[in-house]
């Protein structure tokens, strides 16, 4: 897993998605074609980094870890809308259980997501915390 | 040209300590071949987590080999947590294909196995969450539940609906599972015993969530004109549609929208020509409360937002129909993932024969839901006595 | 030591972890009551470490710079991740350069200096025209010693540049003293650093700091009354009191830079964060002395003039004030529990 997280460093450090050249829809995770587009070409797609900030629209405190995680529970765990309407699922940091409602702003933090183990590598990706 | 359902099989759902995924396989699958006493020219797996759980794969000839089964087609398909119900699908399309009669198909036994509890606990969060997204989900420790429990949320707040009164679907549930010697829970609990167990992922408590458990079901499905076991209620396949959406719930325009399955519904409606008010059982894919109230209401069973409400005012349960998940669904019969579907379709099937555990008498259509993820896949059933 | 062309910061941001720890909580595990020098110290999460600070100061500093095209990226640190493995290009890899130089320094707590020095001379020289040097650690004393009162988390990062219009305070001279003295050390595969005590006074932070400060003055002719401000790395509240009275430095050129109190010692970071909390408030034309100090031993000390852009540059970005009040208070077992993680 050491090569897939290299493969998509630059998307977990940047959050960086994709951008329709066409009808400038934007995406994150990357996509292949737009699903938005009317015009004949939907795979005119360029790399795009996403905005920093946005808005939680749904969340949920996680009790039961995957592995690797075991030492982040309670795991607080957020959808979130960026200010490009773009929504993707992220942890949000540095805050009290309580404080997480829908509507709170939060921006992106570069964090560690986890290490393999206390000898193998440290991955690193996006985050957010209120602000 | 119809398909019909010539045989059974299946396993109680449990943590079956001293069975492999083989064997779990070959029981179910002996039964299916035992009661419709046909030679199956195809065998189809439907199985999610080998790889992962068992070091397995080559399910297809390895099981059909242990079943005495060779010079047959056989192979695995994978559909995420919908994998049996899927293979039904494609057995029926096979079956009901105008070319059927010149590939000498026909018969196919469909086999849904799951083993899962080999796994550490923290293996299985991982495991069901295999279907969503790893380098976006999985990689960042957000599994199954958390995201059943992101979209509990959203209806929650959409329809104003509380936790408490989402838990009644579980009750219902385990209140049906009661009497089905093959069910993984045989207990009732109340509706406040199940909204404050512990929490797992916010909002939704341990008991709000289908269990984990091992298990296989199997059917053996022919386009034969007679069926061999005379003495048994002829049930057919009236329909079997499958569609697909969107993989994650939150990138859809209207995210509490399940568009695959309103497409399966509608098209497995005009295929049967049967109205919704026809169909007596139901079973759907009730992993969660809120994705239980939003199947039914997708399916039309309920109007948007008022399924919860349904069921506390008394709809659902075994004295009105239509009557939903009545060996307990996936909440207390259990959700062995890829067996699931197929554990849906001999509840039907069953009840049909009045041979069901909990049998409700007078039913002649029935209808199961089944989905990968959070509607990424649906597939849909319509099963009827044949006169 | 001067460059022959002009050399000014051009960016800068610290970052300090949230969560805080008050060392009366520390000393009431162990001590049974009272605190330790300074009230209360930084503590980095679970998911940070240097890397991430570095990113998050770098990212904010470069944004102040106006996102110019950078030659090198120079992290440094006593508590880095990987023994082998450079956090440098980590840090580089999040910020989408590649073409640069990048390298990790270590110097006990001067490894951040150190990198100021480095790149203002590779600027000066012409190789490069805007380069990044950050100081960051998750210092780690060992539990019931006093190292753990103070020893702290923290981030500063510099965006250093050629002659231009940017320029928000250039580098007026400095100088680096140093000896081979260990008044405070950690082996290879040791969890935490040794000390000699009281010997970490007067040989090794006293002696170093003394030494670069008065060569520095000598080398621009200049008095201690002729600086606006001075920043001395600060292990505790004390020494750079006492530093500054030996020199003839006061206590209200100090003030404001004095962050030990607040968040602990964050080693790397400590006296960059205290210039940045400096050039947070600092007028066009004041002069600042930023004086570090590394165990083994060394110190670094600049003067800094303060240009005009500075008024303009300093709107919109979040102050370093603001990073120390907005805190999260965390208990003894909870730090235990992050320390245990940090470690893994």
């Amino acid at each position: 897993m050491s090569i897939s997280y290299w493969r998509t460093r630059d998307r977990y450090y940047r959050i960086i998605g994709s951008i329709c050249e066409n009808c400038k829809s934007e995406f994150f995770p990357p996509v292949y074609t737009c699903s938005k587009c009317d015009s004949t070409d939907k795979s005119k797609i360029k790399d795009k980094e996403m905005p920093s900030k946005g808005i939680i629209i749904s969340y949920t405190v996680l009790y039961e870890p995957m592995q690797g995680f075991e030492n982040e529970i309670p795991m607080q765990i957020a959808l979130i809308q960026l200010n490009n309407g773009v929504r993707l699922v992220s942890q949000i940091v540095d805050c009290k259980i309580n404080d997480i409602e829908i509507g709170k702003k939060v921006k992106r933090v570069f964090r560690r997501i986890k290490s393999e183990s206390k000898s193998g590598q440290i991955w690193y990706g996006y985050k957010f915390r209120l602000y | 040209m119809s398909v019909n359902i010539a045989g059974t099989g299946l396993t109680k759902i449990s943590e079956h300590w001293s069975k492999s995924i083989i064997d779990l396989a070959v029981m179910s699958g002996r039964q299916a071949l035992s009661e419709s006493d046909i030679s199956p020219d195809m065998i189809i797996i439907g199985n999610m987590l080998s790889s992962y759980a068992s070091n397995q794969e080559n399910l297809g000839s390895i099981i059909s080999e242990k079943l005495g089964l060779q010079g047959t087609t056989t192979f695995k398909i994978e559909s995420s947590s919908c994998s049996g119900a899927m293979a039904v699908h494609i057995a029926n399309n096979i079956l009901s294909g105008k070319d059927r009669g010149t590939s000498g198909i026909n018969s196919i036994l469909v086999i849904g196995v799951e083993k899962m509890s080999d796994l550490s606990p923290s293996q299985l969060v991982q495991a069901i969450s295999l279907g969503e997204s790893y380098e976006y989900l999985q990689f960042f420790g957000v599994g199954m539940t958390s995201l059943y429990a992101l979209f509990s949320r959203l209806y929650m707040d959409h329809y104003n609906i509380s936790k408490d009164d989402l838990s009644y679907f579980p009750a219902l549930s385990h209140k049906n599972s009661v009497s089905c010697k093959h069910a993984q829970f045989n207990r009732e609990f109340s509706v406040e015993s199940i909204s404050k167990s512990p929490i797992i992922s916010s909002p939704l408590s341990l008991l709000d969530c289908s269990p984990i458990g091992d298990g296989s079901a199997a059917v053996v499905l022919t386009a034969l004109e007679s069926s061999n076991n005379s003495d048994s209620t002829n049930v057919k396949i009236l329909s079997s549609s499958a569609s697909n959406s969107t993989v994650n719930f939150f990138e859809r325009s209207d995210m509490l929208k399940f568009y695959a399955t309103e497409q399966c519904i509608s098209k497995a409606l005009s295929e049967s020509q049967i109205k919704l008010s026809d169909i007596d059982l139901i079973e759907v894919h009730d992993v969660v409360p809120a994705i239980t109230a939003n199947i039914l209401e997708s399916l039309g069973f309920s109007k948007p937002g008022k399924a919860v409400s349904d069921v506390i005012s008394g709809k659902y349960n075994l004295n009105s129909r239509p009557f939903l998940s009545t060996s307990g669904g996936l909440k207390a019969r259990g959700n062995p993932l890829s067996a699931t579907g197929i554990y849906q379709i001999i509840e039907i099937t069953r009840q049909l024969q009045n041979k069901s555990d909990n049998n409700i008498n007078n039913t002649h259509i029935g209808l199961s839901q089944n989905m990968s993820g959070i509607d990424s896949n649906s597939v849909i059933h319509i099963l009827g006595v044949v006169n | 030591m001067k460059t022959k062309t002009k050399v000014s910061i051009t960016g800068y941001a610290g970052y300090i972890p949230k969560l805080r720890l008050l060392t009366s909580e520390i000393a009431q595990i162990w001590k049974g009551g009272g605190s330790g020098p300074n009230k209360a110290k930084s503590v980095a999460n679970f998911d940070e470490d240097i890397t991430t600070m570095s990113v998050e100061a770098a990212r904010h500093a470069l944004i102040m710079a106006n996102n110019p095209n950078v030659g090198a990226v120079f992290v440094g640190s006593e508590s880095k991740p990987y023994a082998v493995k450079p956090t440098s290009t980590i840090v580089a890899q999040a910020l989408g350069i590649h073409k640069t130089l990048a390298a990790d320094f270590e110097f006990a707590c001067k490894a951040g200096t150190e990198a100021m020095q480095v790149i203002t001379g590779l600027i000066g020289s012409g190789m490069i025209n805007n380069g990044i040097a950050l100081g960051a650690d998750t210092a780690q004393g060992r539990p019931g010693d006093n190292l753990e009162y103070t020893a702290s988390s923290g981030a500063a990062a510099f965006v250093l540049s050629s002659e231009n219009s940017h320029g928000l305070a250039y580098v007026e001279a400095s100088t680096s003293f140093v000896s081979d003295t260990s008044d405070f050390w950690r082996r290879q595969g040791e969890s935490y650093p040794r000390h000699l005590s009281r010997f970490t006074g007067d040989p090794a932070y006293f002696f170093h700091v003394e030494s670069s400060v008065r060569t520095l003055l000598e080398e621009i002719d200049a008095k201690p009354t002729d600086f606006t401000y001075a920043v001395f790395h600060q292990p505790n509240p004390k020494f750079p009191l006492e530093i500054a009275k030996r020199l003839g430095f006061t206590k209200q050129q100090l003030e404001i830079g004095l962050l030990n109190p607040e968040i602990g010692n964050p080693y790397s970071a400590s006296s960059p964060l205290g210039l940045i909390a400096t050039l947070d408030v600092a007028k066009p034309g004041d002069k600042i002395l930023l004086a570090s100090f590394g165990s083994g031993a060394g110190s670094d000390a600049f003067s800094f003039i303060v240009e005009d852009n500075i008024l303009n540059k300093r709107k919109n970005i979040i102050s370093l004030r603001e990073q120390i009040d907005d805190n999260l208070e965390i208990n003894y077992s909870t730090y235990t529990k992050l320390r245990g993680i940090l470690n893994q």
